[in-house]
């Protein structure tokens, strides 16, 4: 299981278990991404607290879900990214497409 | 004429060796050269999508990492014998070397990703150096439009000059991306 998920207020937090967010648990992030879309959650904050790096297998199953969440009336947020983490969403211009907040606890409290 | 310091590494093509190598590769930077925190990160980037392009197409049990420090300016060269680049630019399947040799000056689309185009120049049959075209005053990121595949685009953002060669004498894929410090 990559993801230990906790509902807070209205939001479902969905905490990244693996410090190495890379092609070999991509695939399983997207599967339970789904899973989690599938089950009516509307607003699922990803917890990167604990990640030290992403890779572009993992970014691409990130945009993949955000793009089956859209497609289901949901919405995904990216909470706890490091200095590295938060510069390569910088980059490559993924801080367009997602609302990054600080911790997981202020990204479900800006949405109540 | 300026040091030049070089290294060798091995990638041993298991993700839980990637992460190591990479924190030993900016180390050794680090030792022979003053490297802002800026370019440490841009510098890790590199290194994690040049591995991680080795887990998905080498093929074989290692690659070869080269680090070169010369001045005032860092070289890294992934080198493997596994398939040849191959890129699809829309409908046609590119793979190198290139068939004919009549490929110099030519500059392929290889995606877009909202307001940015990953673009490559060809140099020859063999050689190609990407880069990106900035669209200006692009529309508000469409998500549905947006790329699902980073790696070439991480690199080419991140560097100052990222190029592929395909060496026909050793049948090897070589990737090098330099970067100034």
């Amino acid at each position: 299981m990559i993801l230990v998920t906790n509902i807070y207020k209205d939001a479902l937090i969905a905490a990244i278990q693996v410090k190495e967010a890379n092609l070999t648990v991509s695939d399983g992030f997207k599967d339970e991404m789904t899973a989690l879309i599938d089950k009516g959650n509307k607003y699922i904050v990803v917890n990167f607290e604990g990640v030290i790096y992403v890779d572009s297998s993992f970014l691409g199953a990130l945009v993949s879900s955000l793009k089956y969440a859209i497609a289901n009336q949901a919405e995904i947020v990216v909470a706890g990214l490091n200095k590295d983490v938060s510069g390569l969403f910088q980059l490559i211009r993924l801080d367009k497409a997602f609302k990054i907040y600080l911790s997981a606890t202020e990204a479900a409290e800006r949405k109540s | 004429m300026p040091d030049i310091n070089t290294k060798a590494f091995v990638f041993n093509n298991h993700a839980d060796g990637l992460y190591t190598l990479v924190t030993d590769m900016i180390t050794y930077i680090q030792q022979h050269a003053q490297v802002s925190e800026a370019t440490t990160a841009r510098l890790k980037m590199i290194m994690v999508e040049l591995l991680t392009n080795a887990l998905k197409h080498a093929n074989q049990s290692a690659t070869a990492i080269k680090v070169e420090l010369t001045g005032d300016k860092v070289s890294i060269q992934k080198k493997d014998s596994g398939n040849g680049l191959a890129i699809l630019c829309g409908d046609n399947l590119l793979e190198w070397p290139l068939p004919g040799v009549h490929h110099a000056g030519e500059i392929i689309t290889i995606y877009s990703n909202g307001d940015a185009t990953l673009k490559a120049n060809l140099k020859d049959n063999c050689t190609l150096q990407f880069f990106i075209e900035e669209t200006e005053n692009a529309d508000p990121v469409d998500i549905n439009t947006l790329a699902e595949h980073f790696g070439l685009m991480i690199i080419t953002r991140a560097c100052d000059a990222f190029t592929y060669h395909f060496d026909v004498d050793t049948c090897s894929n070589n990737f090098i991306v330099s970067i100034a410090l």
